[in-house]
């Protein structure tokens, strides 16, 4: 049994290709920041594009919402096929509080540690110190109100404080 | 020690921003075309399409199953060892689904929202959707209400409610259900009340209730517009808001409330009565938004998390009845980094006052989790299945989407690890996992839908959504069983 093909109005082919244009360097890094893996970035955004394809000619608002939202859960879905992600370097140690370092070998230190928070807190990290998003923004990609998206981001900032050597409760 | 605190997250903000600049920059778009994405799009619809007819086929020749019961246990008066295998009591075993196609996705009508635009606030028979946008209006952005809407669970059936004579955004919105009822904050509140670039212009604080017997609203007393606000927790007798004062450097210094009667019609005010550290830092981070009951009341649970070093760390749980103002109790444990690193932040809550800490997902798998009994703060560990063990290569379980779905039928029971543990009687039980997409081209991949309800999936884009509704045999004829005794030696491999 085969359905006809859906096919977009005309001029959506062309508005989807400009928009994709526009965006898809924006949406791969974004991918690969939460995914850790260029492969599985590409593949995300791959689908994510696939899967918005279809609807374009009805989609409202900022794609580029919708499409984050489906390259997160595609991640979700690729990363429980895998059982576990890719195992990103462990720091045993903790950073002294003060420890003389430049502000770039601090950016490595505390973005490697972000790479090992959980799930959700990554993307919601990503969202709000890459792309500069809103807490209702980040809610609406993490499907959760913009409360929830607060403490996310807030619980985030927490434990990357205590595995860096801040105040730990 | 409070501006090194501050300091330091602002250090770690600005590492973040610099490690994920250096980082995307490495980043190109090589293998992303366009044209791949459209041709794979064509083809899934078609590989779809076969896949509908498929399943109407299994439902056809399906045969129903006469359910049967989750046998009952002796229930001890708290958590002990686990039962052995000679102490078992001769119940039925619970052995998986019953047959084959145990559950089924059916289109369900169209649901006219957006639903990133509305906030839902269920009710006894339905859920209700608040929203709002921005619109410019003689060149000054201004909050609309958006029309409220309400699905009814039992038929699907979508409806428009009437709406409030006044025009309020959502971005200061708030909604709870309480029955069949709503209850609508809106108005200008807090520093979130002016979106991004926007200038909005709103009236203070104003409570609505909506009567579903009626079918009208109704303008209540208003609580006091303060910042620091978080969202609204929706218990038994009422719901709170609970905001914090913070210092110039954003310290916590004081929490406060706002709690409003369903029985009274009224707000009670003030500092919350507790004002420990862990309370303060779980109000400044929003880490109270779960209502718990314990012995049948219903609380806020505040949490705390502290992080060790180097590894493991503590979490403090604190309850607090806002109908009194009164912490019921706190209690604080340290975790292993097992159990920190596993449980991901989860927390279990269930029925009569048990949380466990641990995963709750098979894609995050731990063989500890532990268990706190908040009726009088006792804590242990629980031994649960490793994921990589002969038991999860029988039962494949993925409990979580459950104990939404029949909240009653396992009102008593945890998720860990993918499966079920029920404090009280010391059971394990696995159920699978539906299908995860209905079987349509729109809603294929999952990916993008909205979850109205457990038993309610839509898409998530432009309205009228198209929505599926997942219909599930009842729980007693899929769920399985498996013993302690099981997971002990699942685990020693």
């Amino acid at each position: 049994m085969e359905a006809d093909v859906e096919v977009p109005v005309a001029g959506t082919d062309a508005d989807f290709e400009r928009f994709v244009a526009e965006n898809a360097v924006a949406l791969h890094r974004f991918a690969y920041l939460i995914a850790g893996d260029r492969e599985d970035a590409r593949d995300a955004v791959q689908d994510a594009l696939a899967g918005a394809y279809p609807r374009w000619s009805r989609m409202v608002g900022d794609p580029g919402a919708y499409l984050r939202r489906s390259i997160v859960n595609a991640h979700v879905s690729r990363w429980r096929r895998h059982r576990r992600e890719t195992p990103v370097a462990q720091v045993s140690e903790t950073v002294e509080p003060g420890a003389p370092a430049d502000r770039v070998l601090d950016a490595m230190v505390v973005g490697d540690l972000a790479r090992d928070l959980p799930y959700r807190q990554r993307v919601a990290l990503v969202l709000r110190y890459y792309e500069d998003r809103s807490f209702a923004e980040i809610g609406a990609v993490l499907g959760c109100s913009e409360g929830s998206a607060r403490s996310i981001v807030h619980r985030a900032l927490l434990d990357l404080r205590g595995r860096t050597g801040g105040r730990d409760g | 020690m409070a501006e090194d605190d501050a300091r330091r997250l602002a250090g770690i903000e600005e590492a973040l921003r610099r490690y994920y600049a250096v980082e995307a920059a490495t980043v190109e778009t090589d293998g992303l075309t366009v044209r791949r994405a459209m041709a794979t799009a064509r083809r899934r619809r078609r590989t779809v399409w076969a896949g509908i007819a498929a399943a109407l086929v299994l439902v056809v020749v399906g045969v129903a199953v006469a359910p049967r019961l989750l046998p009952d246990r002796p229930v001890p008066a708290t958590p002990g060892p686990a039962p052995s295998s000679a102490s078992a009591t001769p119940t039925p075993t619970l052995t998986g689904p019953a047959r084959e196609n145990w559950f089924a996705w059916r289109q369900a009508p169209d649901a006219p929202i957006d639903a990133s635009d509305y906030r839902r606030a269920a009710a006894a028979h339905g859920v209700y959707f608040v929203g709002g946008e921005v619109s410019e209006v003689t060149g000054k952005e201004q909050c609309r209400l958006l029309p409220v809407r309400y699905v009814d669970l039992a038929s699907d059936q979508w409806s428009e409610l009437p709406i409030p004579e006044v025009p309020r955004g959502w971005c200061a919105a708030d909604a709870v259900g309480h029955q069949d009822d709503l209850y609508l904050l809106v108005g200008k509140d807090v520093e979130d009340a002016v979106l991004a670039g926007a200038e909005v212009d709103l009236p203070t604080l104003q409570l609505w209730s909506y009567r579903a017997a009626s079918g009208a609203w109704e303008q209540l007393s208003s609580p006091a517009a303060k910042t620091g606000w978080g969202n609204v927790v929706g218990l038994a007798g009422g719901f709170v808001r609970i905001g914090v004062v913070s210092d110039d450097d954003g310290n916590p210094l004081s929490a406060e409330y706002s709690w409003f009667d369903y029985a009274t019609a009224t707000w009670h005010e003030g500092r919350v009565s507790d004002q420990s550290p862990a309370v303060l830092r779980a109000a400044d981070s929003f880490a109270y938004q779960d209502p718990i009951r314990v012995d049948g009341r219903s609380l806020v649970l505040f949490v705390d998390w502290t992080v060790g070093r180097p590894a493991g760390g503590a979490v403090t749980l604190t309850t607090w009845d806002p109908a009194t103002n009164q912490r019921v109790r706190q209690t604080s444990h340290e975790l292993s980094d097992e159990v920190m690193q596993n449980s991901q932040g989860n927390l279990e809550f269930a029925d009569p006052g048990f949380v466990l800490v641990g995963s709750d997902s098979p894609a995050n798998p731990s063989t500890k989790a532990m268990l706190v009994d908040l009726r009088d703060g006792t804590w242990s560990e629980l031994e649960v299945p490793d994921r990589d063990g002969p038991i999860s290569q029988r039962h494949p379980g993925a409990a979580a989407w459950a104990t939404a779905y029949f909240p009653d039928d396992l009102a008593g029971h945890l998720v860990a690890n993918g499966y079920l543990f029920n404090p009280v009687t010391q059971r394990w039980l696995w159920v699978p996992e539906p299908g995860a997409s209905p079987p349509d081209s729109e809603l294929e991949s999952g990916d993008a839908s909205v979850e109205i309800a457990p038993s309610l999936r839509c898409d998530w884009g432009h309205p009228p959504l198209p929505c599926w509704r997942l219909d599930v045999d009842p729980v007693e004829s899929i769920a399985g069983e498996f013993s302690a005794a099981e997971i002990a030696e699942n685990n020693r491999r």
